[in-house]
């Protein structure tokens, strides 16, 4: 176990208690509404925040305890804040080399790893550029090289998709996940979005109110959400495809029509809301249909979550009366049906 | 030229109550300033101020100015960072005791000196039997006049400045591994560059028309302690004509500074 962290910040009206274990390579995404402490724990996993009680135990040496409190400038944490913070008087180049710089290493030395790594970022165009003049992606880019320009055992990253617009997000999110497989050390990842969590990370914590509420695989989180915030953020049904034009083909031989025209492999996110199902095969409007079986049911409040079994697997949420209507039980074969229009698509 | 009818930035008309006292102020400030210049015997000029001595009161009050900067950019930049990035109890009365020449009338910040550092003051004395040091008097003691009342306007405009500065730059040089000094030096410096320059000019200014303290900690001594505002308000006594001359020279100065700042305020 790469990070064993547990995190306990007190401050009287608020308090955070967070347990995080995340393997070399893995990626655990933090997720939770506004306020709930993922900002707070990923401070004090970096030393930027003294913890009241806990543990931060990196590839077996102790970084915080008890008695313990190394401090933010000599832990091997890189931090990619949610708006960058790069520093605006220097250059791209001079912010990745700005780490080595720090700990002694010398200019010629520091310069052409930064130049290396901007490369690698497919920055090179753009070392001598100052922050102002770089796009909210590639100024990403150099935050995340800038963190890891220092060889970094836990790489923390906040939000760091929010500041984009909404177009440059999907190919930055689709980046990020090339470079976070590259990175051989821990990650956890703060995000209030669950298509980050889910495309981004291996490991899903939610929390709410300082409190872990439910941890696991995006998978096993999205089939059994244990609070209706749980629910709302993570029930996407995550499809992995290849596009030809609207025409997305998916395992096993199945495949979807998709509003516009894409290429190359692509997410496909479906609301569990979105889909239907039905009796028999349906015929009319909506474009997209397949033959599955139930799998589960499980009551949440007013809405009633299917899982069904494809191929493709989905998650349905239905009302109670139409559960009643379709006599939906363990077992019972459904057709699935969502319209083209109902499936967001998301270049990997 | 419709263009350049006053606009308020949302409709209605202006109102009187505000234009009428903007514009006596206006007035007030530049009236006498234009007096001088229409008054200034421009004729004369060269010969007057050939006939007196200008350049050794200006040379000592551009180097002493100068020196005051210097020493209260050292002292100054340091405060205004302990004072803006440092939780201490009493942080708010020590920010308010630093202030106090601010407020200070300069005479008695002079009076002040020469009790701490004359050759009886408190500390003074110390080092005049320590070292044979006397500072009283000597250009030195200009210096630290000027420093005296100059270093407040420096650590407040850089304090302002390092208020402005988001400290989260700090922790993001933290957690690139650099100590406090390194972020400061190569982060928060750099950033800090135009608060510290503007604070640098105004300070620079204020050195240069120090007076008060002046004349009593340093006293008037022509080539030694003898600066420009000192030889203006000698001349003004025997020679009104000069003293005019003299002004000119000053205020060509510090409209030169205005220009070094127009950056800052006049785009404002």
């Amino acid at each position: 176990m790469s990070l064993d962290a547990h995190v306990v910040v007190d401050r009287g009206s608020f308090a955070v208690d967070v347990p995080l274990r995340v393997p070399s390579g893995g990626v655990l995404a933090l997720l939770g509404p506004n306020g709930a402490g993922k900002t707070t724990t990923l401070r004090a996993l970096a030393g930027l925040l003294p913890m009241t009680r806990g543990h931060v135990v990196l590839d077996g040496t102790t970084l915080a305890d008890d008695r313990i409190h190394v401090p933010a400038e000599s832990r091997p944490v890189g931090v990619v804040f949610q708006d960058y913070l790069l520093f605006p008087t220097m250059s791209a180049r001079d912010n990745v080399a700005f780490g080595l710089r720090a700990s002694g290493t010398d200019r010629a030395a520091a310069l052409a790893r930064a130049d290396q790594l901007l490369d690698r970022f497919e920055l090179g165009g753009h070392a001598d550029v100052r922050p102002a003049k770089l796009s909210g992606g590639q100024a990403q880019r150099v935050a995340l090289a800038r963190a890891l320009a220092v060889s970094p055992r836990l790489l923390l990253l906040d939000e760091p998709l929010a500041a984009l617009d909404a177009g440059t997000r999907m190919t930055v999110r689709a980046d990020l996940r090339t470079h976070l497989d590259a990175f051989d050390g821990a990650t956890v990842l703060v995000t209030h979005d669950p298509l980050d969590a889910l495309v981004l990370a291996d490991q899903l914590v939610v929390i709410e109110g300082g409190r872990v509420v439910q941890s696991g695989t995006p998978a096993e989180v999205a089939r059994a959400p244990r609070t209706d915030y749980v629910a709302r953020l993570v029930g996407l049904n995550l499809l992995l495809g290849l596009a030809d034009g609207s025409r997305v083909a998916l395992a096993d031989q199945v495949s979807l029509t998709v509003a516009g025209q894409h290429h190359g492999p692509v997410y496909l996110a479906l609301r569990p809301s979105a889909i239907s199902l039905f009796a028999e095969q349906p015929h009319g409007s909506p474009r997209n249909s397949w033959p599955g079986r139930v799998r589960s049911l499980e009551s949440r409040g007013d809405t009633i979550r299917a899982a069904v079994d494809g191929p493709p697997n989905v998650l349905v949420d239905l009302t109670a009366a139409a559960v009643a209507e379709l006599r939906l039980v363990p077992g019972a074969p459904v057709w699935c049906a969502v319209k083209a229009t109902e499936v967001d698509v998301y270049p990997v | 030229m419709t263009s350049r009818q006053l606009h308020p930035r949302r409709g209605g008309r202006l109102p009187a109550g505000l234009l009428v006292p903007a514009g006596i102020g206006v007035a007030f400030l530049l009236l006498p300033l234009l007096a001088l210049l229409i008054r200034a015997p421009w004729r004369h000029l060269f010969g007057l101020l050939s006939g007196h001595d200008v350049l050794t009161p200006l040379r000592l009050s551009l180097e002493t100015a100068s020196m005051a900067t210097v020493a209260s950019l050292i002292l100054g930049v340091p405060m205004a960072w302990v004072l803006a990035r440092l939780e201490f109890p009493g942080r708010g009365l020590l920010r308010a005791l630093v202030t106090v020449p601010l407020v200070l009338p300069p005479v008695v910040g002079g009076v002040a000196l020469l009790l701490g550092f004359g050759r009886s003051g408190v500390i003074g004395r110390w080092l005049y039997d320590a070292f044979g040091l006397s500072l009283p008097f000597t250009t030195t003691a200009v210096v630290i006049a000027e420093t005296f009342v100059a270093l407040p306007f420096l650590v407040i405009s850089v304090e302002g400045s390092l208020r402005a500065l988001d400290p989260r730059f700090d922790e993001a040089a933290a957690t690139l591994g650099a100590s406090r000094w390194y972020a400061f030096t190569r982060v928060t410096l750099p950033m800090l560059a135009p608060g510290i320059g503007a604070g640098a000019v105004l300070c620079w200014a204020r050195a240069l028309g120090e007076f008060g303290a002046t004349i009593t900690f340093a006293g008037n001594f022509p080539g030694t302690t003898q600066t420009m505002p000192l030889t203006v308000y000698l001349a003004l006594q025997d020679n009104p004509d000069g003293a005019i001359a003299l002004s000119l020279v000053l205020l060509a100065v510090s409209i030169a500074i205005l220009a070094l700042l127009r950056e800052r305020w006049l785009r404002a």
